[in-house]
């Protein structure tokens, strides 16, 4: 096994509000492995964007990252200058966005947009140019030498997407970290950028961070998935582990929640009871607890740590969907209010 | 950027009305440009109600000082050029901005606001010359539309207040036109029609409430915008005729003589400046308060 | 740039600028249309001189006789003959008078535009700091005042206390040397016309930066690993200045008239102080040549900002 290229420790970002400090991204670890394609997992403020914002310090005001390490070839991204890191960035690690319209300048063509990523590591206009219209039909953009003088309001989303991966993988970095790059997306539109990235990962070797809310892109793309809640991972694991057999109950909820197509008619559309967590005053012990069917009297007091549940996979809970299904009959259960399994309600109001 | 649990929380069908007014005065009030802005204007006032009955000296009597004099104990801001007393004579000019500033904004009102609503709200023909209006108006300088009136109409302190109103009353109408075409596709206007209410009720009780707060922004940066306007007027000989004091005319006189008697352009300019800041800042003030995203 | 549509564009618009031209100048003409005779009257011209002077002006047809063939004259750039001077013919002198005041006027522009968005700018990436906090303030200040009275100001200094305190050497000299001046005598007043729109732009520019900055294609920008400066001048900046093209109208127009007010103080020989002369001198004639002219000015300045519109905004097409 190669040793990773990327490997985050403890990274912890916080935004400091009128309100108070949330913890956006609190003690995260994870490794990245040179090649694979890594999916971030979870719900809107889960932390998941924050952190891939973090690795490259693009993080907005007021948030900070307070402690922790990126370490990118033994070099801790957090600690290198402003002009160290700005040389790293679109270099060795790209990222592109979530929405293609707002994510490019509307003022400027997009070829050019394209050849800045080059321009601005040392390549030479004439260089950049000829690349570009190489990356772009690489995307698959067809007639890409008059698509370069294009505006972006002249392309359509999909051909803008296609743009921006172009843009990320311009200088051919280690890296390319997508957030939720098919969200702003028709779905036929969805799928096409999944299987050219697919493809893009196999033929480059880039190694490719997914970040996405839907489990549906990271079963088409990802080989390794990091599920994330409340600025914790919750479950880390191969993907076909986890979709097997989620331990995590979160995971194990959101797997349920995806409609099936083979489902009886009779069976109703689950949801994850309860509302997001407020990441201001976090609830205690372990977050999930508030909306877990299977918590105990000790997931309220005390947060559970990563441990192995399974070859390569590893989970933060103190019940793992392995003692449910044995002791609390998960498989078979209907109701799945918070402790409606294992019947755990110390006089809280929910 | 807290991200607070996105609850669903039912919509009242009107908007709430007390909370957003209560809100603003309490943002208002931190505001401290805008109240020493409110300061200032108070002060102005007082002055401007103390000159109809008292001033140092009488307002129009020549000679009570050596001409072109600087300033002096007996005379604060010194003596103009007819040996007229200048403060004196800048308290009498407070009666002139305010009363054109303010005359000017109730006139704009009362034409733009009532036009603005019908148009927005009635669209069709109607709407149409106005918004013809409103465009053919908007590229021609208002201050040369005023001079023309007031150059035909003769120079008297009424024809100004009505020239400058004829010049911005477009502004206003167009706002408020604005304001109508969006708020007559929300939901509580829709109610209240379907409720049976008339056209007027819903403008008045429904429509008008709602824009009142542009509006109110609006008319208080006319104010100095008109104030400005006669200071020009004057500037230019074509403001209140001779010998009723105002700002601008006395800065027009005494720029003339400025190696002589600086005070003389000094003290009507500084009076001007600052009155029209303070109308600004407390423009800006109202205008942060009442903005409901609080960027600040 | 410069498609077939926008050259399409800008003929219509010179065509509406005609029109809007005739329009006001009719206005005046019709409003005012009593007013030389009176004058002459006044003038002390009685019995045969009256009427000899009148019928050399043709004031003694009736009025509808008398606009036809001033708008025949409008359409022929022929806009009469001066009232006070006999004989001498408007046109030459309103065109002259143009091109002086929107020298002073582009002047000013450029002023206004420079300094107001490179403090806007600075206000901007400086948001919260003192920096910030005293041009916001003196902002404020600056468009509250009125422009004679900056102009006073600065009169004051530089012409006033500057002469004394340098016995002399240094001063400025309020005059306006030959036709067009020079840039010794075109600064100050150019800076008292524009001070207060400066200031304008600055806080617009400023409020519009710190928008764009939070955009989210600025954040790509950075990621892709662009220099700072590069980032505020060539992505934020550009897209910043939008709104602020789109005061450019009114913008211009205030400046525009602003110079009427300051042509006179510095004796700057524009429309603005031939309006002033010519109304002190009763010359009507002048006075709807003034206006004629002014009424070109605005539509040409108009056209040009819109012209401007498309340079910068490339998703503007006509």
């Amino acid at each position: 096994m190669p040793s990773p290229i990327l490997k985050v420790k403890d990274l912890q970002t916080q935004f400091l509000t009128h309100d108070g400090i949330v913890k956006a991204v609190d003690g995260v670890s994870f490794d990245l492995y040179p090649g694979e394609s890594l999916g971030i997992v979870g719900e809107s403020g889960s932390g998941k964007s924050i952190t891939a914002l973090s690795i490259l310090r693009l993080v907005p005001d007021p948030g900070r990252v307070v402690s922790g390490k990126v370490l990118f070839h033994d070099k801790d991204l957090l600690q290198i200058s402003d002009e160290e890191i700005r040389e790293i960035r679109g270099r060795d690690i790209a990222m592109i966005f979530q929405d293609p319209q707002s994510s490019l300048n509307p003022v400027l063509r997009t070829g050019f947009q394209v050849d800045e990523a080059m321009l601005a590591h040392g390549k030479s206009k004439a260089e950049a140019r000829s690349r570009t219209i190489e990356l772009l039909n690489k995307v698959r953009i067809p007639a890409a030498a008059s698509r370069y003088k294009d505006f972006p309001h002249q392309l359509s989303g999909g051909m803008r997407q296609r743009a921006m991966i172009a843009m990320g993988l311009a200088n051919a970095p280690a890296i390319l970290i997508a957030d939720e790059p098919t969200t702003a997306l028709d779905v036929t539109v969805q799928a096409q950028i999944l299987e050219l990235l697919t493809d893009l990962n196999r033929e480059l070797g880039t190694a490719i961070v997914m970040i996405t809310h839907n489990m549906g892109v990271v079963a088409g793309l990802c080989s390794r998935v990091i599920v994330m809640y409340a600025g914790q991972i919750v479950e880390q694991g191969p993907v076909d582990q986890i979709f097997e057999n989620p331990q995590h109950p979160y995971t194990w909820s959101l797997l349920k929640s995806i409609p099936r197509v083979d489902a009886l008619r009779h069976e109703r559309l689950r949801s994850i009871e309860g509302i997001a967590p407020d990441l201001l005053h976090p609830p205690s012990g372990c977050r999930f607890h508030p909306r877990c069917p299977f918590r105990v009297e000790k997931c309220f007091t005390d947060e559970p740590l990563l441990q192995e549940v399974a070859p390569g996979q590893v989970a933060a809970c103190w019940v793992t969907m392995e003692r449910a299904r044995k002791e609390m009959g998960a498989d078979e259960l209907v109701d799945i209010r918070p402790g409606a399994a294992s019947g755990v309600h110390p006089g809280e109001i929910i | 950027m807290a991200a607070t649990a996105a609850a669903v929380i039912t919509r009242p069908i009107a908007p709430e009305q007390a909370s957003l007014w209560s809100d603003a005065w309490r943002r208002l009030r931190r505001n401290r440009l805008a109240l020493a802005g409110v300061i200032y204007l108070t002060f102005v006032l007082i002055i401007a109600l103390v000159a109809i009955v008292w001033t140092p000296y009488s307002t129009f009597r020549v000679g009570v000082g050596i001409p072109y004099s600087g300033p002096s104990s007996q005379h604060w801001f010194g003596v103009d050029g007819l040996g007229r007393d200048t403060l004196s004579r800048l308290m009498a000019g407070a009666q002139v901005s305010l009363i054109v500033g303010v005359g000017t904004q109730v006139l704009v009102l009362a034409i733009g606001v009532p036009i603005g609503l019908a148009a927005g709200y009635f669209r069709g023909l109607f709407d149409q010359v106005v918004s013809f209006l409103i465009n053919l108006f908007y590229g021609i300088p208002d201050l040369l539309v005023a001079l023309i009136l007031v150059f035909l109409l003769g120079p008297s302190l009424t024809n100004i207040i009505i020239a400058i109103a004829v010049t911005r009353w477009m502004d206003m109408a167009r706002l408020v036109r604005g304001q109508t075409l969006s708020l007559r596709e929300r939901e509580f206007v829709e109610a209240a029609r379907a409720a049976g209410a008339k056209p007027a009720k819903i403008l008045v009780g429904h429509i008008l409430p709602n824009a009142l707060g542009p509006i109110i922004i609006q008319a208080t940066f006319g104010i100095p915008a008109a104030i400005l306007f006669e200071a020009f007027l004057s500037f230019l000989g074509l403001g209140v005729p001779p010998p009723t004091p105002t700002w601008g005319g006395m800065a027009a006189e005494g720029i003339v003589t400025i190696r002589i008697s600086p005070a003389m352009v000094i003290a009507p300019s500084i009076a001007l400046s600052l009155t029209l800041m303070a109308f600004n800042f407390l423009g800006d003030g109202l205008r942060d308060a009442l903005d409901p995203r609080g960027r600040r | 740039m410069f498609t077939r549509g926008t050259l399409i564009y800008i003929a219509q618009r010179l065509v509406l600028i005609l029109l809007a031209v005739l329009g006001v100048s009719s206005l005046v003409f019709l409003g005012i249309h009593r007013l030389p005779g009176d004058a002459l009257f006044s003038e002390h011209l009685h019995g045969d001189q009256y009427q000899q002077t009148l019928h050399h002006y043709g004031l003694d047809r009736p009025l509808w006789v008398q606009y036809v063939s001033f708008l025949a004259g409008m359409l022929h750039g022929d806009l009469g003959e001066s009232l006070v001077n006999r004989g001498v013919p408007i046109t030459p002198i309103v065109v002259r008078e143009m091109s002086v005041s929107a020298e002073i006027g582009f002047v000013a522009l450029l002023f206004t535009i420079g300094v107001g968005m490179l403090f806007g700018v600075v206000a901007a990436i400086r948001q919260n700091t003192w920096t910030d906090y005293l041009l916001s303030t003196a902002s404020v200040v600056g468009y509250s005042m009125p422009n004679f009275v900056i102009a006073t100001f600065l009169i004051l200094v530089f012409g006033i206390w500057l002469d004394n305190l340098t016995q002399g050497t240094f001063y400025f000299q309020i005059g306006w040397p030959g036709r067009y001046g020079n840039i010794g005598a075109i600064w100050l007043p150019a800076f008292a016309l524009g001070f207060p729109y400066a200031s304008i732009v600055a806080r617009l520019t400023r409020a519009s930066m710190l928008e764009v900055i939070r955009q989210d294609y600025v954040r790509t920008a950075r990621a892709k690993g662009l220099r700072e400066s590069v980032i505020m001048i060539r992505h934020a900046l550009r897209n910043a200045l939008i709104p602020v093209i789109t005061i450019l109208g009114p913008l211009v127009i205030g400046i525009i008239t602003g110079g009427v007010v300051i042509e006179n103080i510095f004796g700057i020989p524009g429309l603005g102080k031939e309006f002033a002369n010519s109304i002190l001198n009763r010359d009507y004639n002048i006075v709807i040549g003034v206006f004629t002219g002014y009424a070109a000015l605005v539509g040409l300045a108009n056209l040009g900002v819109d012209l401007l519109y498309v340079v910068i905004d490339p998703r503007i097409r006509y």
